[in-house]
């Protein structure tokens, strides 16, 4: 069955909705970690989870299935992070690159440190270091919650960018920003990993 | 021509297919001329690629956990 007849059978069919929480609950759990990290995530996506049971004939289609689940989850995570009142402001003062990106040129522009030459150049290379996999990890979860969230739903959902904007509601450009903010971190560990073999 | 730092700031936008084709063409010429930021194009596009590969593994059994929050929010709140 396909998304929209699992979405038209699940209220009355358990074993639907059954497919439906087994495909999309990863996707839902990447946005609930960026928003408000793992130790409640879980329980954030159970939770988006029964708000779509309870929703599911007000679902019109006008979004994938897959962008309204996020859109939920999101908003839920948002709300529970409010509760909790750990809240950063969301609009806060961004730059075009990352800080430690820019101390690689000089005054005229030009590169003054440019990239390492990698060890490992190739994707399977690179997937197969296990140590630079931890890296690359760890460093994600170190980037702010705004820069982990845009870099989340950009690159791992591969939601667009008008979608993101609307989930964690900041405007197109500063979503532009936090996402490159964010690659250019994980540039800048690998680079820092392959030229020191350390993360 | 661009510099090699505007090429940086623009390296998301050029990767993701966002920049007018006149910026485009900009940044495809300065990486034809400037080995440094040829590299920095191509590891960039790595750095992307891989850390989508890091993202964290699919958690087992939660779908049951999910039907049990439903079945026991259903039978807090019984329908009328
Ligand atoms: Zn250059």
């Amino acid at each position: 069955m396909d998304d929209s007849q699992l979405i038209t059978a699940a209220p009355n069919d358990d074993n639907a909705f059954r497919q439906l929480v087994a495909k999309y609950y990863n996707d839902m759990l990447v946005v609930a970690r960026a928003i408000i990290g793992d130790s409640i995530a879980d329980d954030v996506v159970q939770e988006a989870w029964l708000s779509i049971y309870k929703s599911l004939d007000k679902f019109e289609g006008r979004s994938s299935f897959k962008t309204w689940a996020i859109t939920i989850t999101a908003n839920e995570a948002k709300r529970r992070l409010r509760k909790e009142s750990q809240t950063t402001s969301l609009e806060g003062l961004i730059q075009g690159m990352e800080p430690s990106m820019l101390e690689r040129y000089d005054d005229t522009g030009r590169w003054s440190k440019p990239p390492t030459l990698w060890h490992e150049d190739s994707p399977d290379s690179l997937l197969s270091n296990q140590e630079l996999m931890d890296c690359i990890q760890h460093t994600m979860g170190n980037l702010n919650e705004q820069q982990r969230t845009a870099l989340s739903l950009k690159d791992l959902e591969g939601l667009s960018l008008d979608e993101i904007c609307n989930i964690i509601g900041v405007s197109a450009s500063n979503v532009r920003v936090l996402i490159h903010r964010a690659r250019q971190r994980l540039f800048q560990h690998i680079d820092h990993f392959q030229e020191t073999g350390q993360c | 021509m661009l510099k090699c730092k505007e090429v940086s700031e623009l390296s998301s936008d050029y990767v993701d297919r966002r920049l007018p084709w006149r910026q485009r063409a900009g940044i495809v010429w300065h990486i034809f001329l400037c080995v440094h930021c040829r590299r920095y194009i191509r590891y960039f596009r790595l750095t992307i690629f891989v850390s989508k590969k890091a993202a964290t593994p699919p958690p087992d059994h939660v779908v049951d956990s999910v039907m049990d929050r439903i079945a026991k929010d259903t039978s807090d709140n019984p329908p009328d």
